[in-house]
């Protein structure tokens, strides 16, 4: 039997997460109005609502089944449209990955994108004709379930108008705004975070298939840790079926600096779609079968 | 059912991390000597084998029942023991988790420590009398397997009673850990390391239980991701089993590398960080997991 080595002489690495491709990721795409109050909340600053009044939430639930960095994984998220000065994009609040082959898309999503993403039980896609379903399991609660009906038209009809031309061969790109962290440790203090900065992670997707679908419900279970529930349901929008060619990072690049203070302040934002509540109250448990 | 927020009010969060331990962590944890050229080829500069002609390797696979930042956990490590100038320590090649609190005590570990953390399908620690093994199961592999007498009367009396004397004792020691950060920019450029930073973690072993047991087997599996058999036995040196705190006293920085100095020092870190599916084209699994 092979084995490898602890150490892996450099010329073996030159490409170590490239391409950095989600290649043929599949699944379902869902968009919705959510309440303005929770859209404010939280959002950290100085990332806004792209709408005040009618922010637009957003959930897609798929697998990676061609990855470029990692086996096949099942992987969910959820977030918001925002803008930060002119630029408009998406904040994601956190994703939720399964199967052991997630775990590299999730380290080094945390890690080297800032991207909010934790294990869960179990993420399910499943298709038959015009009907799809998905789910996410994470610590024995049902955080978000849909039904969608596949191959009509979106809820709303302006939904048509926001993704006009997305189909085979359509290519998209947009930035997805996350947040990297320095943290410091200090014996008797929590850990703190003197450095934050807000990072433009800039991808191009390449469209595979993008079937229009009316969302038949969405359900989502309270959850202390990964609450989706917050991001409630106001207006159902549209959603879709689709297939990804390629998802392919460009690059990350620097959009403002934070330090001291006004960085530390970003924790209230990050701390959940990040970290459990058992980093900050001692005495968690949880047991039963995994 | 109570649901959480996206948005924690800061004075939540005042216990975030905050006087990190391992709580009630109970297995096996042993030792032994090792092939000194693997041992001279995996051991990150400027870090030193104490004696290079007989090198040591320490593991241990226990339940962390109560981390004061998880829920508990199943965790195996293997490290060399090591020196940095005149500290003596050991440096952490791999770590494996399984359980509830892996996610977090993984995430935490890397994120704020440099510990080379994985998860994995499944360890198991189990004790029957003085028969007690240990197995850690990761990407289909049995990369670490022990089998130890406890209160074997094959220890040397010496020996037993060192062991033994641990019982109550709080024995402080140090990890070289390393943080490292990639440079930002296009993905067409190759990924590098731009600063690395060697820390001393320092933490302290209080026992409540520790008993003395003889190495019976040790069966490590090849694997090309998590290779704990590259650190092959020469020689079985210890085992005990016990019961223990952990509690972790903090960081200090021992050294800063920046630009090629540190990228030099990502071969070394490359295999218990992240798995070869990171830097080759073909890649898949399939199966129940």
């Amino acid at each position: 039997m092979k084995n490898g080595s602890f150490f892996t002489p450099r010329e073996h690495m030159q490409s170590f997460f490239n391409p950095a491709d989600m290649k043929g990721a599949e699944g379902l795409y869902v968009y919705w109005e959510t309440d303005p109050i929770v859209a404010r909340r939280v959002l950290p600053p100085p990332l806004e609502p792209y709408s005040l009044e009618h922010p637009l939430a957003y959930a897609s639930v798929y697998i990676v089944r061609e990855p470029g960095f990692s086996p096949w994984y099942m992987e969910s998220c959820i977030g918001l449209y925002c803008r930060y000065r002119d630029i408009v994009g998406v904040y994601s609040l956190n994703f939720q990955l399964s199967g052991l082959n997630a775990q590299t898309a999730m380290f080094t999503g945390r890690e080297h994108s800032g991207l909010p993403k934790k294990m869960c039980e179990r993420i399910t896609v499943e298709r038959n004709d015009s009907f799809a379903r998905a789910v996410v399991e994470a610590k024995g609660l049902r955080i978000f379930d849909v039904e969608l009906e596949v191959g009509g038209s979106y809820n709303d009809p302006a939904l048509a108008e926001l993704f006009k031309g997305k189909g085979p061969g359509y290519q998209e790109r947009g930035p997805l705004l996350t947040f990297q962290y320095d943290a410091a440790i200090q014996p008797g203090t929590r850990t703190t975070f003197p450095k934050m900065r807000l990072i433009n992670y800039d991808s191009v997707t390449d469209w595979r298939s993008w079937e229009p679908a009316r969302i038949n419900a969405i359900e989502m279970a309270p959850s202390l840790d990964d609450p989706w529930a917050e991001v409630s349901v106001v207006r159902p929008l549209g959603a879709a079926y689709g297939s990804v060619q390629s998802n392919r990072v460009l690059g990350l690049s620097t959009l403002a600096e934070f330090e001291g203070e006004e960085a530390d302040n970003l924790f209230s934002w990050l701390m959940t779609g990040f970290w459990d509540r058992s980093t900050i109250r001692p005495g968690a448990q949880r047991y039963g079968q995994f | 059912m109570k649901n959480g927020s996206f948005f924690v009010q800061r004075e939540q969060l005042s216990g975030f991390m905050k006087n990190v331990g391992l709580k009630k962590c109970e297995g096996i944890v042993l030792s032994w000597e090792t092939d000194p050229v693997a041992a001279r080829r995996i051991l990150p500069p400027p870090l030193e084998l104490i004696d290079p002609e007989h090198p040591v390797v320490t593991a241990y696979v226990v339940n962390i029942r109560e981390p004061t930042f998880a829920p508990w956990y199943m965790e195996a490590c293997i490290g060399l023991v090591c020196r940095y100038r005149d500290i003596p320590g050991l440096t952490v090649l791999s770590l494996q988790l399984s359980g509830p609190g892996a996610t977090m005590g993984m995430c935490t570990g890397r994120e704020s420590a440099g510990l080379p953390k994985k998860l994995c399908e499944r360890i198991v620690v189990e004790r029957t009398d003085n028969y007690a093994r240990a197995f850690v199961e990761a990407k289909s592999r049995r990369i670490f397997d022990v089998e130890v007498e406890v209160n074997s009367s094959e220890i040397p009396k010496q020996l037993a009673q060192a062991v033994k004397a641990k019982r109550g004792e709080q024995e402080r020691g140090s990890c070289f850990l390393f943080t490292t950060e990639f440079a930002l920019g296009s993905t067409a450029d190759d990924v590098k390391f731009s600063k690395a930073r060697l820390l001393n973690y320092e933490a302290v072993n209080a026992y409540e239980l520790c008993e003395p047991a003889a190495i019976k087997s040790i069966v490590m599996e090849p694997s090309l991701d998590d290779p704990w058999a590259e650190l092959s036995v020469v020689k079985p040196l210890m085992a005990g089993w016990g019961v223990y705190d952990n509690p972790v006293l903090g960081s200090s920085l021992l050294e800063e590398f920046e630009g090629e100095a540190a990228d030099k020092l990502f071969p070394y870190l490359f295999a218990g960080r992240f798995d070869r599916s990171t830097i080759c084209a073909g890649h898949q699994r399939y199966g129940q997991f």
